[in-house]
């Protein structure tokens, strides 16, 4: 194993009524969840709102443009759990 | 974290290599000689995973977790299977990989370093002779089955800030059939009130089918009476891995209905849900 870890994927399992189960989610992965939307569960949302916008901080390091704005993020809305 | 504080607990630990009592088990093998104990590990530690996450507790994350191999439980339903049984699995832990891994997991945003399983108490030892040659040791959190004596969650005083805390059973019988151990609740519980003041405690509990008389009540009741303040997660993302997929009560799922239930009845009893 290198210090560099490339080889752990972020698995996810889909239940027959539609949950979507997450483990070990990367940045990234939560990013692109955050962009289905669910109307109940704040927990994705509740991550990605977390202290300083380190997520976003990490995304922005690499890559030339940040995917999300972070000034425009509702870090009260409900995103897909 | 005071680095006086490592080197002391890093000494004292070593000598659970000679004799083990870190976990329950209290089986007094001599790792050091390569006779291993009911976790089946010796001296070595091993790491078969490592990666930063976005999936713990919202104060946690990004946390940069460190899987290690072995475990003192034996849970038919353990995500992590063989992984999680195997000590020889992985790469072993040297203060060299883990300063290396510690600053990549520096660049992918981490805040602090998760040390899992398995289970790492029975890797004290290897664990913190290893973080006493880091310069810079981020933040620790320790996610633990809470299965340890109370003396090797003494090793932990001063160097975790925070605790995770897998609260899986709320009976003994369960813990016996599913897990294989022995005095689970009165060990667990012993150890919770042993550590809530040393820093930030997060109890989790992984919703089990068919366990919610017997396992969530007993728990959510135990939670509310003895650390009403204590950060309750209860996570509902149960899967049938391992050995649960054959297992006559453990090879469903939680349903959204059953996990809601669940939720409400925590709140119901003035936990606070992460």
């Amino acid at each position: 194993m290198d210090a560099e870890e490339e080889t752990s994927v972020t698995e996810l399992e889909i239940m027959p009524d539609g949950r979507i189960f997450v483990f070990g989610a990367s940045g990234q992965v939560l990013e692109i969840l955050s962009l289905l939307q669910s109307p109940t569960d704040p927990t994705v949302a509740s991550r990605l709102c977390g202290e300083s916008h380190s997520l976003l901080d990490a995304i922005s390091r690499s890559h030339p443009k940040p995917p999300t704005d972070p000034e425009k993020r509702d870090c009260n809305s409900d995103i897909l759990g | 974290m005071n680095q006086l504080v490592l080197t002391h607990h890093s000494e004292h630990a070593q000598r659970h290599l000679k004799c083990c009592h870190l976990c329950e088990h209290h089986c007094g093998n001599d790792r050091s000689n390569g006779v291993r104990g009911k976790c089946h590990a010796t001296d070595e530690v091993r790491v078969f995973r490592h990666r930063v996450e976005w999936g713990e507790e919202p104060e946690l994350v990004p946390s940069h977790l460190f899987y290690t191999s072995g475990c003192d439980l034996r849970c038919k339903f353990c995500i992590a299977e063989e992984n999680a049984f195997n000590p020889r699995i992985g790469t072993p832990l040297t203060s060299e990989f883990l300063q290396t891994a510690i600053a990549w997991g520096r660049t992918q945003g981490a805040k602090n370093l998760q040390w899992v399983g398995g289970e790492p108490t029975i890797h004290l030892p290897g664990i913190l002779k290893a973080m006493r040659e880091i310069v810079d040791l981020p933040d620790i959190v320790w996610k633990s089955d809470f299965y340890a004596t109370t003396d090797a969650l003494d090793l932990l005083n001063g160097i975790a800030k925070y605790y995770v805390a897998d609260f899986k059973f709320g009976n003994n019988r369960c813990a016996s059939e599913i897990a294989g151990v022995p005095r689970y609740v009165e060990t667990v519980t012993r150890n919770l009130k042993h550590v809530q003041a040393r820093g930030t405690l997060i109890v989790r509990h992984l919703l089990l089918p068919s366990h919610f008389d017997c396992c969530f009540l007993p728990l959510v009741d135990w939670i509310s009476e003895n650390l009403p303040d204590v950060r309750f997660s209860l996570r509902d993302g149960y899967l049938p891995k391992w050995q649960a997929k054959h297992h006559p009560l453990l090879h469903g799922f939680i349903t959204k209905k059953e996990a809601a239930a669940a939720k409400d009845l925590a709140r119901s009893r003035g936990l606070r849900l992460v």
